[in-house]
């Protein structure tokens, strides 16, 4: 179960990352971000995760509750890349608007301006 | 395929794998709970009144990293008003007149279903940010549905900075209650909250009140980032328009 929970979640980390690296789109680098995200906190979850182990809701007699903290974190991090993901779509909504392409290479190459600003 | 392709693909292997390794061989083998887990699990719903040990770890134990994570919020909200300034809403119409009523039918069950989410905080799993992040989807579904020009969307837009800073500012109102009384801010059962009955909705101190409060902040925020984010951003080039060559 945890295998399974952690091979999924190295598999999304890999995908995100092949996004980010391999596209020149911004949409598609806060996809890949965001998939990234989401294969982390499927790592937070099996870590938390024990066998035979219940939620930590404590009404009744249980033996063994899986490790609250994980998931307080997990919140915590849903949020967290919520508003992270927010920013960087408006910030890409923002750039087409202005510069007519969310394409990074053809940001760098035709923009005079920003190329000398990334150059030094 | 190109040689970015395949350098991309190997390094996302690569830290695929490194991954999987250090999870699986350094981080599952630690099976017994850390101390500070074991003593939330057996000293939680004395210390907090809360029988969501989830919850009492979010707003009693590390409340003041839940303040923190709803600046985060107001932040990015603030960032996005602030990319977004002065654009006008782009004219919906909504969606066809059978839609409109069947989601009018519906939606009183929504509410229902967010406020119990919020409501039930620290009696079983949900809390203020989920039932919150439900209310935000209720605006999205009805800017969606009945167009933006709807009386019930505007005033949201309308009202939604406030509700923010009025729920950010209760919150940091509760933490400093807690360090007048018992000189920890956020201090919930030592600062004379009520504990209650464990397992009943009056339970566990301030947590009720923190529920209700972030889960208006998560409604606010969240909706107004959506209807800033629908704004029409088409009519902004200003000089630097690309030429079709």
């Amino acid at each position: 179960m945890q295998t399974a929970a952690l091979l999924a979640a190295a598999i999304l980390i890999g995908l995100g990352i092949y996004g980010l690296l391999s596209g020149r789109d911004l949409i598609r680098l806060c996809l890949g971000i965001s998939i990234m995200e989401t294969g982390m906190l499927i790592a937070f979850a099996a870590i938390a995760f024990r066998p035979g182990a219940s939620a930590p809701i404590i009404y009744q007699a249980v033996e063994a509750y899986v490790d609250p903290l994980p998931h307080a974190l997990t919140l915590t991090a849903i949020v967290i890349g919520a508003g992270i993901t927010a920013v960087m779509l408006s910030l890409a909504v923002m750039i087409h608007s202005h510069y007519g392409t969310i394409d990074i290479k053809v940001l760098d190459d035709d923009m005079p301006e920003l190329k000398s600003s990334n150059r030094g | 395929m190109t040689r970015r392709g395949i350098l991309a693909m190997l390094t996302a292997l690569a830290v695929s794998f490194t991954f999987w390794r250090l999870f699986s061989s350094l981080l599952i083998p630690l099976q017994s709970l850390q101390p500070v887990s074991d003593h939330f699990l057996s000293h939680g719903v004395e210390e907090t009144g809360a029988i969501n040990i989830v919850c009492s770890v979010l707003l009693d134990y590390r409340g003041f990293d839940t303040l923190g994570e709803t600046m985060v919020i107001l932040a990015s909200v603030t960032t996005v008003s602030m990319l977004f300034r002065g654009l006008s809403h782009s004219d919906s119409m909504g969606l066809s007149l059978m839609v409109k009523r069947s989601i009018g039918y519906m939606a009183p069950l929504f509410w229902i279903f967010a406020i119990c989410i919020i409501m039930n905080g620290h009696l079983s799993p949900g809390g203020g940010f989920q039932g919150g992040v439900i209310l935000a989807a209720m605006t999205i579904l009805f800017t969606v549905v009945f167009g933006v020009e709807f009386s019930a969307v505007k005033r949201v837009s309308r009202y939604n900075q406030i509700i923010e800073y009025i729920c950010a500012f209760g919150f940091i109102l509760t933490g400093l209650w807690g360090l007048m009384i018992s000189g920890a801010f956020l201090g919930n059962l030592i600062a004379n909250f009520p504990a209650g009955r464990p397992g009943t909705l009056y339970s566990a101190g301030f947590m009720l009140l923190l529920n209700i409060l972030i889960g208006l902040k998560v409604m606010a925020g969240l909706s107004s980032i959506f209807l800033y984010l629908q704004k029409d951003a088409g009519h902004v080039c200003i000089d630097t328009e690309t030429e079709d060559d």
